[in-house]
């Protein structure tokens, strides 16, 4: 097997484990977003009289 | 250095394949996994095609008459699994071990020993997905889509021999999709450019690519399902401060992508096709790469036209609306090509040009009903109707499969090396485009009406077109025993083939003899 081909191969490695770990980061992005964007419905986790 | 070049043609005199089972399971030829490849999804097309005619069967009349709801929801969901990932993308695995290598000029693929890993733990994905039915609380039930939490908390105890099953699929199609992008990016014949490569090696190249992007995110909302199932985390679950939505974004994130990794090899099949009979060079190569790589670059940004109804935002319901109607564009380009690169050819109408031209022709018609989809206020009407379903059907069963039937037929003499019979291909042609067309032509209709798709019963207004579907339906699954038997019969003997096969076509794969040779292009041949 020619370099160019190890190269491709660890190139693709990382990706793939680089999507894996974008598929778990997607859960404190989503949240984050929809803090944000105030959207969803999410509930607001403080006690009602710290308002 | 004579003599060591004469050793070397004599070892290779003498290794065929090869005798018995064991050479296919140590196999490490392209030819042979591609074709356990398409023997696998072929089996596994009739399985699920077994699990279709159960659910027309139940639908051909209202009422409950033939299996429990309970079954019928395990029936649909299998039914959408196995074909998926079971027939449709290994029947293009397969396609792509037979005919990449050949068309690029290389001697096999760039890891032989991986592409049989790839394969042989696809039968166990399969055999552990497909024993669930004998379960406690029986197999899957959520449909192939699985959201949460009707797939993590309401689920029955197989889920997790699901999760499994689905895990290993996705490593299975990460390395097949790592060995096709090595090939075509690093063992090209000298001289093949990136712009000389046959198209269904561009597709397969943008298909591997968008594989590698998104089995690894099917694999991580399935291991998070996983995690809430058994480990006690709150993923999807909003009493642990999880959020359901979060699976269906997730899902659709992969799924999208999912739904071109699809049809991509198909629009690289139907080039080569239509191109052969035409007797003619394809109308606008360059454009049709472009157009393959647009679609692959907007299919990450569509996902969420699947969930109009989730309570998104109008601004993300705008851009996902506009984002989705865009890719439409692309695609028209690529059936204008094709209906171009047909205009003023001398057009011969052989099995693979019929199955080709029917692509085309029922793929843009479920193209424009996925456009009607796209337009978010019609999609909140449209939503989870039988109109999807016919939609998803238009553009899976007479686009995806189509192509690989087409494929089929096309390529199967160089693989045998004989004719298949012509009258039997094209008898299997009509009663197939027949077949589709009642059976999925008239779910439009009682789409549009109301009937919700996932339930096995219906209101008495729908009976008259589920009855004409579910005729349809037994008349398609039945003709497809037919295609076995055209198969089984090529491959047993017939008109011997030549290299060329057809008279127009183009390409290395078509300068071998027939059948291809155990091993071509050991010395690369040169590309001008």
């Amino acid at each position: 097997m020619n370099e160019g081909s190890k190269k491709t191969i660890k190139t693709l490695c990382f990706a793939v484990l680089g999507m894996f770990t974008f598929s778990f980061a997607l859960v404190p992005l989503y949240n984050v977003f929809c803090e944000v964007t105030g959207l969803n419905g999410k509930i607001e986790l403080t006690k009602s009289h710290q308002r | 250095m004579s003599a060591v070049i004469e050793s070397h043609n004599h070892d290779d005199h003498h290794h065929g394949p090869a005798k018995g089972l064991t050479r296919w399971l140590y196999t490490t030829n392209h030819k042979d996994i591609g074709t356990l490849y398409l023997w696998f999804s072929f089996a596994m097309f009739l399985i699920g095609g077994a699990m279709a005619m159960v659910i027309r069967a139940e639908l051909f009349q209202p009422g409950m008459q033939i299996v429990e709801p309970e079954f019928y929801n395990q029936m649909l969901t299998l039914h959408g699994l196995i074909m998926v990932f079971g027939a449709v993308m290994p029947a293009f695995v397969g396609l792509a071990n037979w005919l990449v290598p050949m068309m690029v000029g290389a001697p096999d693929m760039a890891l032989p020993r991986m592409n049989n890993l790839s394969f042989w733990i696809l039968p166990f994905a399969f055999f552990v997905l497909l024993s669930s039915l004998f379960m406690e609380g029986g197999a899957p039930n959520f449909g192939w889509t699985f959201y949460a939490p009707l797939s993590t908390t309401y689920a029955p105890p197989s889920v997790t021999f699901f999760i499994f099953s689905v895990h290993i699929m996705g490593a299975s199609s990460i390395m097949g999709s790592i060995n096709v992008i090595v090939t075509i990016m690093n063992m090209r014949a000298p001289g093949m450019t990136l712009m000389k490569m046959p198209l269904f090696v561009w597709s397969w190249l943008i298909t591997a690519y968008l594989l590698i992007a998104v089995m690894p995110v099917l694999a991580g909302a399935v291991t998070m399902m996983l995690m809430d199932i058994h480990f006690g985390t709150s993923f999807f679950n909003a009493a642990g401060g999880g959020d359901p939505v979060l699976f269906q974004h997730i899902f659709w994130f992969f799924g999208h992508p999912e739904v071109y990794i699809m049809i991509l090899p198909a629009f690289g099949i139907a080039s080569h096709i239509i191109e052969t009979f035409s007797r003619k060079q394809l109308f606008g190569y360059a454009s049709m790469v472009w157009a393959m790589a647009s679609i692959a670059i907007l299919s990450f940004v569509v996902w969420a036209h699947h969930m109009f109804t989730v309570g998104l935002p109008l601004a993300a319901e705008l851009f996902f609306m506009w984002a989705t109607m865009l890719i439409a564009v692309p695609t028209g380009v690529k059936v204008f090509n094709w209906v171009t690169t047909m205009f003023k050819g001398s057009i011969t109408y052989e099995t693979p040009m019929l199955f080709a031209i029917a692509f085309v022709v029922l793929f843009t018609i479920g193209g424009f009903s996925g456009l009607m989809l796209a337009i978010t206020p019609a999609d909140f009407q449209y939503h989870d109707t039988y109109f999807v379903v016919a939609h998803f059907h238009y553009v899976l069963v007479p686009g995806s499969i189509f192509s690989i039937m087409a494929a089929v037929y096309y390529w199967i003499p160089k693989w045998t090396g004989n004719m298949y019979d012509e009258r039997l291909g094209k008898l299997h042609f009509w009663l197939s485009f027949i077949g589709v067309n009642v059976t999925f032509f008239p779910q439009h209709w009682i789409g549009l009406a109301g009937m919700p798709r996932r339930i096995p019963d219906y209101a008495l207004q729908f009976a008259d077109w589920n009855m004409i579907s579910s005729v349809g339906a037994f008349l398609f699954g039945a003709s497809q025993i037919l295609f076995l038997f055209i198969v089984v019969k090529t491959v047993m003997g017939g008109k011997k083939a030549t290299p060329e096969v057809w008279e127009g076509s183009r390409g290395l794969e078509w300068t071998v003899e027939s059948p291809a040779p155990y091993h071509t292009f050991t010395t690369p041949p040169k590309v001008n």
